[in-house]
């Protein structure tokens, strides 16, 4: 297997009024063909300004400080203009968390859909009608030809997500990236859209970075999971592996916070963990969960705790009795 | 959902009725002076103030000019002179405001801090400034009154690219691959077209105000030229004694004014993007 993305030391900043944000620390992380990698964390971690970063689509007040990013075997930090263009279309697929603000009102389905298909080829409706009703189709959208017709408005949020998930695979993208996909639908739409994610990536083979707030989400999606907190990746392993061996405080933190009923009720999108959020503003020494670490001792506040990693498992916590 | 906005506005009575006077009003100004009613300056001084006829519908002045052929003539340029001005105005502005808000930056920054140093100025005297101190003579007096519109059109544009860019369509298109000139022309114009069409009519009233001021004062249009404001300041010394004359002019600039402004009032309400989402 080799690797579709390379995240190597990524620092980024967001020049604000009140100062410099360091919003990725060190962020270093990789993905294989058809391996599904959920990023989890708490809302405004960073998880969005880790994919805007990979996707090239930050804000004009961020800076990437230092870092690698590698898709497909090249560097794509400082890539612009037309190659950037290029390699957005060749290598990229992108879903949004809003389908509906994803798509343009003033178009008709089929319309949005050729015209992505004609930025790489000539084409007519005739040529590609039977392949885009294909993908439909295996979008999971039983009636392609009545779709294809309507406006956005006109179709429900879950079908609005599955043309989303269409057309960010048009152009048979190497990764696709998925920021919170589903928090904008209800839960049995939920299920079924990761579903289909992950039936889509097992058969196209696809490199798939799945962002959400919930770890259920993404034990229900991923092979392996990111868990985020201050713009760090504190803890990364398998699946099981982090709901059977939680290494990192936080982590442990998070899933206490779920209920230990079935998944599928649906009040546990935030997570109630005491302490505040934090903030990235005064950066300082130690440890960034200290402060609402119950484990946290005096040193914790002076060093920060080393990443470390044991067959396939990592986590940034000094404290050895977790080990 | 374009034919959905011109049935709205076509129940809109007020914008209808606006837009029919308006429409007679230009095409009188076309049609007219082929049909004979073109002398607007010869002077017939034995035939001051004729009897109302057909050849004299508003009678003729204290030179013994048909006032009705000044009339039709003078919308020429009124009417004329402001809709070039509006054209300008609009696409020049579409472009630099649509351009601004989309790329930002510095760029953004400058328009914004000029265009709102420039609209603290009333437009009409920003139009008068530049006939007068630049020595813009009448060639450049449709120019001079497209450049007092543009910050008002730059300002309005920029704020609904603003609008439009923020939603996730726009990043979905540029992580699709598309290019910046796909995405301005494709998603980023097709989307404010409304609030272009709106500022078109909105334009060309406070156009032909400022033709008319501009003209009432001399200023880039000087007199044998009917021109509908320089024609009120031609009577205005008679305004006692022969009234007409000054208060013919003045209604074809306040109806025109006002037509425009229905129109475009009911423009914006027979394309306001909030209703047709819902529909
Ligand atoms: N343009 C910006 N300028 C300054 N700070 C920003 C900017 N965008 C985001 N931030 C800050 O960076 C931090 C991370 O934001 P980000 O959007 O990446 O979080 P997130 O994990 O995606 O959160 P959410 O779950 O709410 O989407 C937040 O504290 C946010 O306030
Ligand atoms: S290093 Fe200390 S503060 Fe940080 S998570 Fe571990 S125990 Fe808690
Ligand atoms: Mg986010």
């Amino acid at each position: 297997m080799s690797n579709i993305l390379t995240i190597e030391n990524l620092n980024v900043t967001y020049r604000t009024l009140a100062g410099r944000r360091h919003v990725l620390q060190d962020v270093s992380l990789s993905l294989a063909s058809g391996q599904i990698r959920a990023i989890v964390g708490e809302s405004g971690c960073g998880k969005s300004t880790l994919v805007n970063t990979i996707i090239s689509l930050l804000p004009d007040n961020a800076e990437i400080e230092s870092g690698s990013i590698m898709i497909d075997g090249r560097e794509t930090v400082g890539l612009t203009g037309e190659r950037l263009r290029k390699m957005r279309l060749e290598k990229l697929g992108v879903v949004f968390q809003d389908p509906f603000s994803a798509l343009d009102p003033s178009y008709t389905i089929e319309k949005q859909i050729l015209e992505s298909i004609r930025i790489s080829r000539k084409v007519s409706m005739k040529d590609v009608e039977m392949e885009i009703r294909e993908l439909l189709r295996s979008c999971g959208l039983r009636n392609p030809e009545e779709i294809l017709k309507k406006y956005p408005h006109e179709l429900s949020g879950g079908q609005q997500q599955r043309i989303m998930i269409a057309m960010a695979l048009l152009n048979k993208p190497s990764l696709l990236i998925a920021d919170e996909p589903t928090t904008a639908l209800d839960v049995t739409v939920q299920k079924e859209i990761l579903r289909l994610l992950k039936s889509l990536a097992k058969k196209n083979d696809l490199a798939v970075l799945f962002v959400t707030h919930s770890l259920d989400v993404a034990a229900e999606i991923a092979d392996r999971i990111a868990v985020f907190y201050g713009g760090r990746v504190v803890e990364e392993g398998r699946v099981e592996e982090i709901f059977s061996f939680p290494l990192h405080p936080y982590t442990q933190a998070l899933l206490k916070t779920i209920p230990s009923i079935e998944y599928g009720k649906n009040e546990r999108k935030l997570m109630p963990i005491e302490g505040e959020l934090f903030s990235f503003l005064n950066e300082e020494e130690g440890c960034c969960f200290a402060p609402r670490c119950p484990y946290a001792s005096e040193r914790c506040f002076k060093e920060s705790p080393k990443y470390r990693e044991s067959h396939g498992h990592g986590f940034a916590c000094m404290l050895e009795e977790v080990l | 959902m374009f034919k959905r906005a011109v049935r709205r506005f076509v129940r809109n009575r007020t914008a209808m009725i606006a837009l029919i006077i308006f429409v007679m009003m230009v095409l009188s100004c076309f049609i007219f002076p082929l049909l004979g009613y073109n002398d607007f300056e010869s002077l017939h001084l034995e035939s001051q103030y004729a009897p109302v006829s057909l050849r004299h519908p508003f009678s003729t002045d204290n030179l013994g000019r048909d006032l009705f052929t000044r009339i039709v003539i003078g919308g020429r340029y009124t009417l004329g002179l402001s809709f070039i001005a509006t054209i300008i105005a609009v696409v020049f502005g579409v472009a630099i405001g649509t351009l601004a808000a989309y790329k930002g930056g510095w760029l953004d920054n400058f328009t914004s801090g000029l265009t709102q140093a420039v609209s603290a100025i009333p437009y009409v005297l920003t139009a008068i400034i530049l006939e007068v101190s630049l020595g813009w003579g009448q060639g450049w007096f449709s120019l001079a009154i497209a450049l007092a519109n543009m910050p008002a059109v730059i300002q309005s544009v920029r704020a609904a690219v603003l609008k439009v860019r923020q939603q996730e369509f726009i990043s979905a298109a540029r992580v699709a691959g598309k290019s910046d000139l796909f995405i301005i022309t494709k998603h980023v114009l097709r989307n404010i077209y409304s609030t272009v069409i709106v500022r078109f009519c909105s334009t060309y009233a406070a156009s032909i105000v400022a033709c008319s001021v501009l003209g009432y004062l001399e200023v880039g249009i000087s007199s044998p030229a009917p021109e509908w404001g320089r024609m009120v300041a031609d009577y205005f010394h008679l305004i006692q004694t022969r009234g007409f004359l000054v208060f013919i002019p003045c209604l074809f600039i306040s109806r025109s004014v006002l037509c425009v402004t229905m129109i475009s009032h009911g423009l914006r309400d027979a394309l306001d993007p909030k209703e047709y989402q819902h529909e």
